[in-house]
Parts: C-alpha cells; structure tokens; sequence
C-alpha cells in the first residue's frame, strides 16, 4: 500500500495520476451522459418553473464545485505552511482557476435562470454577493500568483490570502439562513433532508457526480502541468548557467517550436 | 412556461460547455507545449532525472 506521504512525491504524482486520468475521465463522461439523458428525457418539469428547472441542474453541481475548489484551496494552503511542500502549491495554484471557472459557470446560469423565474439577471441578494465576491477572490488569487515567482515566499504569501478569503464560504453556505433573500433556502444538504422531489434529485445528483469527476480530473491535469512547468523552468536555468560556466550555445534557450 | 425560456436554458447549457472546453484545451495544450520544451531541454543535455518541484 502506497503512504500517503509518498504520493508528494511528484515523480509517484506522475505515475499514479497517468492510471488514474483515464478512468476518472471516462467517469466523468459517463456520469454527465447519463445525467444529461436524464435531465432532458426523464425528469418532469417543475409545477412552478416549468423547463426552466432544467437551468438548475448545471447550476447547483457549479455553485457545489466552486465553494468545493476554494476548500481545495484552502486544505492546499495549510500544507503549504505547515509541510511547506511545493506539491501542495501547485494544487492550490491550479484550482484558483478552476474555481473561477465554475464560479463564472454558476453565476451565468443563475442569471440565466433569474430573468425568466424573476424577471431580472441580477439583484444584489446576500447569497449572489458572496458568490460573486468568492469569484473576485479567485480572480484576486490568479492575479497574486501571477506577479510573484515561484519562490517559497510568494506561495506562502498565496496561502494566508487564501486562508483569509475562506470566511467567505461559510457566508455562502449560510446567506440564505442568515439574512432574508430572494435566492431559496438549501433543498438538498438541510438537516431535515433533501425537500427535492426523488425525479429531479437523482439527475441532480449524478450531473454532481460527473461534474465532480471532471473537476478532479481538470485539476489533476493541471497539477501535473505545474509540476512539467517548474521542472521546465528548473532546467532552463541550468542550461542558462552551464552556458556561462563553460559557455555552452545559447540554442538550448531558444524558445520551443 | 413558454417557448422563449428555452432561449436560456439552450445558453445555459452553451456557456457551461464552452467554459468546460476552453478549460480543457487549455490544459491539453499546456501539457503539449510543456512536454515539448522538456523533450527539447533533456535532449540537449540538461537531463537532471530528478522528480523534484
């Protein structure tokens, strides 16, 4: 059995997420077919917004995912100041994009869904103004990360703005308790259970599944890249100081075709 | 419900999936390129093996 710690090794990383894409991948794509089959061809229209429910069932799994990429985040920044481990690093660096990526997805189709159901794109309700601030904390993050290099310093740096933009989340999960909204209260994870009825839930569910599926898979990917990225840069640097030291030929700096 | 509201869902749906490909094309190419440079680097002569960060 592998240690959990050797899997920040990024050499084990590589080879273990090399097995693990495809089928993660063809997970996802099952799941979000089915899921699509099922939104389209099975689950009935709500009594109240008729087709337009269908709207929700990409709209929940983003809204999920782009609170779930920022305590991806968040878990990554705490082994980056705790271990200081670079591998943790590159995970919290490479979900900020991800997670503005289905930020942007959730408040698109939640405006999309709000002009037909309430007659407008936008109101400024507390649980819409914490989801945007949580996209212009991602944007913030990107932004951060690209100004300063990858030194130990700068990820360090990354991981307390992450850490204080995580009061954002609970704010989220809560806004519709704590303040009256026009958004609806949750109506699957309460503690009273799901209010959803069985037909809607299940395509809910398995479209979170897939969309879930395909986050990690995006995200391993881009891990992966970060890591080929630095080794890169790490290698250009050697190229660039054994051409001073023995004066090696500038060709191996030269961008790739 | 009428007709025009499947104006939304149909943009919806093409949002989402267009935000998902260019992510992913994004991704893939990066992985190219990256895989690329690297190739080219080691075949010159820089090949430390090492699996560090």
């Amino acid at each position: 059995m592998i240690a959990f710690s050797s899997l920040a090794n990024p050499a084990v990383f590589l080879r273990l997420t090399r097995r693990v894409l495809p089928w993660l991948g063809a997970a996802s794509a099952l799941l979000i077919g089915l899921g699509l089959y099922l939104v389209f061809f099975v689950a009935p229209a709500d009594y109240q917004q008729g087709e337009t429910v269908k709207i929700m069932y990409i709209h929940v799994p983003a809204a999920w995912l782009a609170m779930f990429a920022y305590v991806t985040m968040t878990s990554a920044s705490l082994g980056v100041l705790v271990w200081r481990h670079p591998l943790a690093d590159a995970a919290q660096k490479t979900a900020a994009t991800l997670g503005a990526a289905f930020t942007f997805i959730c408040l698109v189709t939640g405006s999309l869904w709000g002009k037909p159901m309430w007659g407008t794109f936008w109101v400024w309700d507390a649980r819409l103004t914490s989801m945007l601030i949580l996209f212009l904390l991602y944007l913030g993050l990107i932004a951060l990360r690209q100004t300063m290099e990858d030194s130990p310093r700068g990820a360090r740096i990354a991981a307390i703005m992450t850490l204080v933009g995580f009061v954002d989340i609970p704010i989220i999960k809560y806004s519709v308790d704590w303040w009256n909204t026009l958004h609806q209260p949750a109506s699957v994870f309460r503690a009273g259970g799901p209010t959803i009825a069985a037909s809607m839930l299940w395509p809910l569910l398995i479209m979170a599944l897939g969309a879930t599926a395909l986050f990690l898979a995006l995200h391993l990917m881009a891990i992966r890249n970060e890591i080929l990225r630095r080794r890169v840069a790490r290698l250009a640097l050697q190229v660039a100081a054994a051409g001073e030291d023995g004066g090696a030929s500038g060709q191996l700096l030269e961008p790739a075709q | 419900m009428t007709d025009e509201h499947w104006g939304y869902i149909v943009l919806a749906y093409g949002v989402t999936a267009a935000t998902i490909l260019v992510l992913l094309i994004r991704i893939l190419l990066e992985h190219r390129r990256l895989g690329g440079e690297l190739a080219r680097l080691e075949k010159n002569g820089a090949g430390d093996r090492e699996e560090t960060l």
